[in-house]
């Protein structure tokens, strides 16, 4: 009983320490020992980052399992690199930029395979045998054609303009952090964010015209 | 602001990501242009259509595994961390890329300085090696004369015993070489010395001294070292004297 409590204590002050701001002096504090080798601290470190980490990678790679995959590779890198990170460093910028390596490198090796969910694998996978209803069936076979289309529009942009629009309009990064998190000047950030929206919608308007055809 | 710069601005407008001065013309120009407009709201709909996407549910227990493997792994390499693996802990890799660069240069500096020491070395032995074919030449050069029928090109003025320029010909054949392959450079030189030509009695233009100053002297070595071309010619000063009078 008394070892739950302290459990349950203790994933409250994680949680705590997570909500904190990424340069709050007690984020500092737990960077630096985990800079020292500190395996507590870094075990911390992964428990406040890991669901951050894996969503954006997912956002990017738009493949469940090269978002595990990523996460992995992620606190690994960030292990092997952590001694020479430097306490005045933005480490949320610093995380992201791991994250757009880590996920690049992913869609290197993936090569031109498309390896996006489509519903037919999430059925297979048997995700969707806990749906309570055809309803639900319905509304999840919708859902997951329209992140297929998504994976479809993103593949149609080169890795730094997928990163640059992920991190600026699904999670909400400033032109700054974006450029800080790439290590590229703003103005290339934008560029390469216009660009981006250009072809998003490009795909989006052919595919909408594809579906009016098909319905004449 | 025209329609074009307007259309180039509007993936970034929409999101608000101009200036406010920019932003600003965009939307006087919005106002007015219904064109612009229709495609402001086209880009607005595409930004809710891709970003409106919700994340996957994930699965906890894959975290949880995905975490415990990182640990274990970190572990792992912190057992079988080799002597290399912890320099580089120690030095990170921006040092280690100047190091291996300044290893580079001092390498590269010590075989410049090397080939340098072995081109000395050659030069001189060349030049040890002219020198003594000089000596040798000279030496053959006074036993030639004796024969009487031989001539030595040598041009250097204090050859003993040099055979007068009278009795150089027209027509030249090599009779001894001492050195059968001519090469270019400091070797041709010694070629020049190395080098004996028979001789038939020469024009009477030719027949002065060798040492005549009013007689310019051409040597041609062509690309077969065995024939040379060997010109004598009066020098210019000569030439007025030798102008006709026209009185």
């Amino acid at each position: 009983m008394s070892g739950e409590v302290a459990e349950i204590a203790l994933m409250t002050d994680n949680l705590r320490l997570c909500e904190e701001s990424a340069n709050s002096p007690s984020r500092t504090l737990l960077i630096d020992r985990a800079k020292a080798g500190d395996s507590s601290a870094y075990e911390e470190l992964i428990d406040c980052y890991q669901r951050k980490v894996l969503s954006t990678s997912w956002r990017i790679l738009r493949n469940r399992e090269d978002a595990y995959d990523a996460t992995q590779e992620v606190f690994l890198r960030v292990h092997k690199y952590i001694g020479g990170f430097r306490t005045d460093q933005d480490f949320a910028a610093w995380l992201y930029r791991i994250v757009v390596n880590v996920c690049r490198d992913q869609l290197r090796k993936r090569g031109g395979a498309r390896r996006f969910e489509s519903f037919e694998t999430e059925q297979d996978a048997g995700r969707l045998d806990a749906l309570a209803s055809n309803e639900d069936i319905e509304a999840n076979a919708i859902r997951s054609q329209q992140r297929a289309m998504i994976a479809e529009a993103l593949d149609t942009l080169s890795s730094k303009e997928r990163a640059a629009l992920v991190l600026r309009d699904l999670e909400g990064l400033s032109t700054e952090e974006v450029a800080r998190a790439l290590g590229s000047s703003q103005t290339t950030v934008r560029t390469q964010i216009s660009s981006a929206r250009a072809k998003i919608k490009q795909y989006r308007d052919r595919v909408l015209k594809t579906a009016t055809r098909t319905r004449r | 602001m025209n329609c074009r710069r307007v259309q180039k601005n509007l993936p970034l407008y929409v999101e608000g990501d101009l200036d406010f001065r920019t932003a600003a013309k965009i939307e006087l120009h919005l106002e007015q242009c219904g064109r612009c407009n229709w495609l402001a709201d086209e880009y607005k709909e595409s930004q809710t259509w891709w970003s409106s996407d919700d994340l996957p549910e994930f699965d906890d227990a894959r975290l949880s595994a995905i975490k415990s493997d990182v640990l274990v792994q970190i572990d792992q390499a912190a057992q079988n961390r080799s002597l290399l693996a912890a320099l580089g802990a120690y030095f990170s890799r921006r040092y280690v890329f100047a190091l291996a660069a300044a290893i580079l240069i001092l390498s590269a500096a010590a075989v410049l300085y090397v080939y340098q020491q072995r081109g000395k070395v050659n030069r001189n032995d060349v030049v040890a090696d002219a020198e003594s074919t000089s000596d040798r030449e000279s030496s053959s050069d006074a036993g030639d004369n004796k024969s009487g029928n031989v001539a030595s090109s040598n041009n250097s003025e204090g050859a003993p015993k040099r055979r007068d320029r009278s009795q150089i010909g027209g027509s030249i054949h090599r009779s001894r070489t001492l050195k059968p392959s001519i090469d270019r450079g400091v070797d041709e030189q010694r070629s020049l010395n190395a080098t004996s030509f028979e001789t038939v009695p020469a024009p009477s233009l030719h027949t002065s001294s060798r040492r005549d100053p009013n007689v310019l002297r051409i040597e041609i070595q062509t690309s077969d070292p065995k024939i040379r071309i060997i010109w004598f010619a009066p020098k210019e000063t000569d030439s007025h004297q030798s102008k006709p009078a026209t009185d």
